[in-house]
């Protein structure tokens, strides 16, 4: 169930949250939260109800080895070592089954020159989302750091409808507590202010912005790959497919984060406006950030971080990226993506390395003027850098992306063919080339230089919350606002509803 | 005190959405969302649907309102900007929303261009509705030719127009294999006052017209799992006498010989647009593109005027990597495909002269 469309927003969602708070005040916390893992499953079998049994199995399986693993303490290190090998490489075995068959089966081929065949496998929604979160309990079981192991609390953990299929990537840590407060079963409507605020933004990202430049970058990237192309097409493809992707997946984060703050529950923000990173380290740290998180804490640091001199840190940079490069899909062009960010990484630290060696020579700070022209210089690398990677990331095949690079950069690769300004490629019928680039500069202004989701609403909106949910009106004013939302939500609904159906980006993950 | 919480809670809600709603329906009243594409209540004199007669028009696209075109329906209810001279000569183009023409300037449609290629011809009078079909096309005939001395009639055809007359809809023909023409009308209803009403807000307008969103439609998304496999269809029984019933009644219905009968098949463009032009995979058979494709032999075979469209726009789409139409949000012709469709239908026309 896509968290646009009219039977989530109009049927799913009003019907769960009646009967959560329905259930939690009639019966109990407990039989609320089982609620909500069944609404969670039903939620994933509006997709494909066969893999309910996947996403079952597989949270039986892991909850059960966290317990052995549990259970052996420290006295048996070697079994509680094979336990979480076992289940490690279960789940490991599972998503490579699932999403890299087909890949290995390709690349075996390409390599012995024989034709292997596929096998015909649907990628379960989400699989990649549910497997890392439960990697990452089972790593955190044997390293002790589990306190909370309430089975209910774990299945809803792992299900729990807001992330359940494109993230935020949870930690157990920081939502299992939180199932367990009695608070979040009783309606507020702070919540639901603060919530719908949320689901609003996000919605707008994804239905106004997003989805209105994915045909841009379509008619690029979905074209054959004999199809002419003019240097201007391909910037304009590009730098669309850069808007596209962000509003989509901080669209959809927004959407998880207000969706569950409904519940009360808060989830780990994914962004924090990414494309004003003044360097690719900074932009990690603003760019799905969960994932960043993840792969830091549970690759990078477990492959020795920087701990063994600047060489392996490195090597381990680079390890991490490539493979957190191919955890977005079985394709080599993630694993060029993931391979592109790991040396921009890797230049990243070189530079601040011989940086801070000049500066200690040198003995004094820069120059003002020359320390602000390195930041504006350095924001426009990133963000050229990270356009470049995009390329990869969009592109069907390697070849296509650098057809598209070479053509960008006018280097070879563009064929004939008519299209003029950014409105090149298939020529548009509506719009002149000017409004086209007008809604590209103002799309790049509002990611660079607005106030994003969070800073908004935890700012300035929940203070204006916190102010008439402390007066005597507080119904009243709660009330409207929420009434308010509500109708602006339904709108984008509608909106969204116009279209021919558009997933997000990341559902394919 | 929880009761009375809970109602201004709720009455405060219920003012919100008003509130916005208010707010909503002050703002679009402002833009040019679609208005004034009506229907009209029954007419006897002309029972088949039409819009409302000599009304202002706005006709926009999409969420934010795109393709903006205004105009003035005429005195038959019918998207011109003249009236039609009852009892002169003329030539008819019939057809759905193609025809109609609200989605482009007058002279931008495929009548407007016709006629300014054919200075010397009758007036070209349009008469597509929105909605209509193949039965709508050949059930006009005898009013149009009542009405007119109809020199030519050009006719329209696209994806959907066979199977769509199946469907009973008011003021709109249906087949009916046993009569001849294989068509009846199903009686034209009068709107209530409830619609009418409902239509002068903008809101409404904006859901229905630029969004043309229905309640199925939004509680009816899905994500995709698999491309859809292809499931070959076939015609059913009688669709052939269905469709040879229909070229053979379709020069009589107007009054006209069977060469003065031009049929436009519209062409795919999915394909065309997605391959950049490069290749056109085959497209699955539909019950409903075999019935379009034995309508073109048999109408060929008959004498009737035959004009493909699909390797017009293909040629044109490969050579300048312009659309013929304002896809991927709107599939209809824009001043690109009406030009190409014509200059094709004039040509065919001036062969006959030359000849």
């Amino acid at each position: 169930m896509l968290f646009t469309s009219g039977e989530f927003l109009f049927v799913y969602l009003p019907l769960t949250l009646a009967l959560f708070f329905f259930i939690a005040r009639c019966i109990g916390n407990a039989a609320a939260a089982a609620w909500l893992v069944f609404a969670s499953f039903v939620f994933y079998a509006y997709w494909l109800p066969v893999y309910t049994v996947l996403l079952a199995v597989s949270i039986v399986f892991n909850y059960t080895l966290g317990k052995w693993i549990a259970d052996c303490g420290t006295q048996r290190a070697s079994l509680r070592r094979m336990l979480l090998y076992f289940a490690v490489a279960s789940d490991l075995a599972l998503l490579g089954y699932f999403k890299y068959a087909n890949f290995f089966l390709g690349t075996l081929a390409a390599i012995s020159g024989r034709s292997l065949g596929t096998l015909n496998i649907i990628l379960p929604i989400g699989i990649s989302f549910f497997t890392f979160t439960q990697i990452a309990y089972l790593a955190d079981v044997y390293a002790g750091k589990v306190k909370d192991s309430n089975p209910l609390h774990y299945a809803l953990f792992v299900t729990y409808f807001p992330h359940l299929i494109a993230g935020p990537i949870l930690h157990h840590a920081e939502m299992m507590p939180q199932f367990a407060q009695p608070q979040i079963y009783r309606p507020r409507l702070e919540n639901f202010s603060t919530g719908f605020a949320f689901l609003l933004i996000g919605l707008a990202k994804k239905v106004l912005v997003a989805d209105s430049w994915a045909p841009r970058a379509n008619d690029v990237f979905d074209a054959h790959s004999g199809a002419a192309l003019l240097p201007a097409s391909a910037w304009s493809a590009v730098l669309a497919y850069t808007l596209q992707i962000y509003f989509d997946f901080s669209g959809y984060s927004d959407m998880a984060v207000g969706l569950s703050l409904l519940i009360g529950v808060r989830l780990p923000f994914n962004f924090n406006s990414p494309y004003r990173a003044t360097s690719i380290i900074d932009f990690w740290r603003r760019w799905h950030m969960t994932l960043s998180r993840f792969l830091r804490d549970y690759l990078y640091f477990p492959l020795g971080g920087n701990r063994h001199g600047e060489v392996r840190r490195y090597v381990n940079l680079l390890i991490t990226m490539l493979l957190g490069g191919l955890w977005h899909g079985a394709s080599w062009t993630f694993v060029v993506w993931g391979g592109l960010h790991g040396a921009y990484l890797m230049a990243n630290h070189s530079w601040r390395f011989a940086r801070d060696r000049i500066a200690r020579v040198i003995g004094r700070p820069a120059p003002r003027l020359l320390q602000t022209g390195g930041r504006v210089a350095a924001f426009m690398l990133t963000l050229l850098c990270v356009i470049v990677a995009w390329v990869f990331f969009r592109a069907r095949e390697a070849a296509e992306a650098q057809r598209i690079l070479s053509c960008m950069f006018a280097l070879s690769g563009c064929g004939g063919g008519h299209g003029s300004g950014l409105a090149g490629g298939i020529v548009s019928s509506y719009r002149p080339a000017w409004s086209t680039t007008v809604w590209l500069v103002a799309s790049f202004a509002a990611a660079i230089f607005a106030q994003n989701s969070q800073q908004w609403v935890d700012g300035p909106f929940a203070d204006a919350v916190r102010r008439v949910s402390s007066g005597a009106r507080r119904s009243l004013a709660l009330g409207t606002v929420i009434g308010v939302e509500v109708t602006a939500i339904a709108m984008l609904a509608l909106i969204s509803a116009s279209r021919s159906v558009t997933e997000f980006i990341y559902f394919n993950f | 005190m929880r009761i009375s919480a809970t109602f201004a809670t709720a009455s405060a809600l219920a003012a919100g959405i008003a509130l916005t709603l208010i707010a909503f329906e002050a703002v679009l009243r402002l833009l040019p969302v679609q208005n004034g594409l009506f229907a009209a209540d029954p007419d006897p004199n002309w029972p088949v649907h039409h819009l409302v007669e000599s009304s202002p028009y706005t006709f926009s696209d999409a969420w934010d309102l795109r393709n903006v075109h205004h105009g003035v329906t005429n005195g038959m209810g019918y998207v011109a900007p003249f009236e039609y001279p009852p009892h002169t000569e003329s030539i008819a183009v019939v057809g759905d929303s193609f025809v109609e023409g609200a989605t482009n300037e007058y002279r931008d449609t495929l009548q407007g261009q016709l006629a300014a290629r054919l200075p010397h011809a009758p007036p070209v009078l349009n008469f597509g509705t929105s909605g209509a079909s193949l039965s709508d096309y050949i059930g006009l005939g005898p009013l149009v030719s009542k009405r007119f001395r109809v020199q030519w009639v050009i006719i329209v055809v696209v994806a959907g127009d066979f199977t769509d007359a199946f469907t009973p809809v008011p003021g709109f023909f249906r087949w009916s294999v046993e009569q001849t023409p294989p068509v009846r009308l199903v009686p034209q209803t009068a709107g209530n006052p409830a619609t009418k009403f409902l239509r002068t807000l903008a809101l409404v307008r904006y859901t229905k017209g630029n969004l043309k969103v229905n309640l199925g439609h939004l509680l009816h998304t899905s994500v995709a799992v698999a491309p859809e496999p292809c499931a070959p269809q076939v015609l059913q029984p009688g669709d052939s006498r269905l469709i040879e019933s229909y070229a053979d009644s379709l020069p009589a219905a107007y009054g006209v010989t069977a060469s003065h009968v031009i049929l436009i098949f519209d062409g795919e463009r999915h394909e065309l647009y997605r391959s950049n032009g490069a290749s056109a995979s085959e497209a699955c058979p539909t019950r409903d593109g075999l019935a379009r494709h034995l309508l073109a032999t048999t109408a060929a075979a008959r004498g009737e005027r035959v004009i493909d469209m699909a390797p017009i726009f293909a040629a044109y789409f490969r050579a300048t990597h312009q659309r013929v139409d304002y896809s991927p949000v709107d599939w209809h012709w824009n001043v690109i495909g009406n030009r190409l469709a014509a200059s094709e239908v004039a040509r065919s026309m001036n062969s006959e002269r030359l000849n």
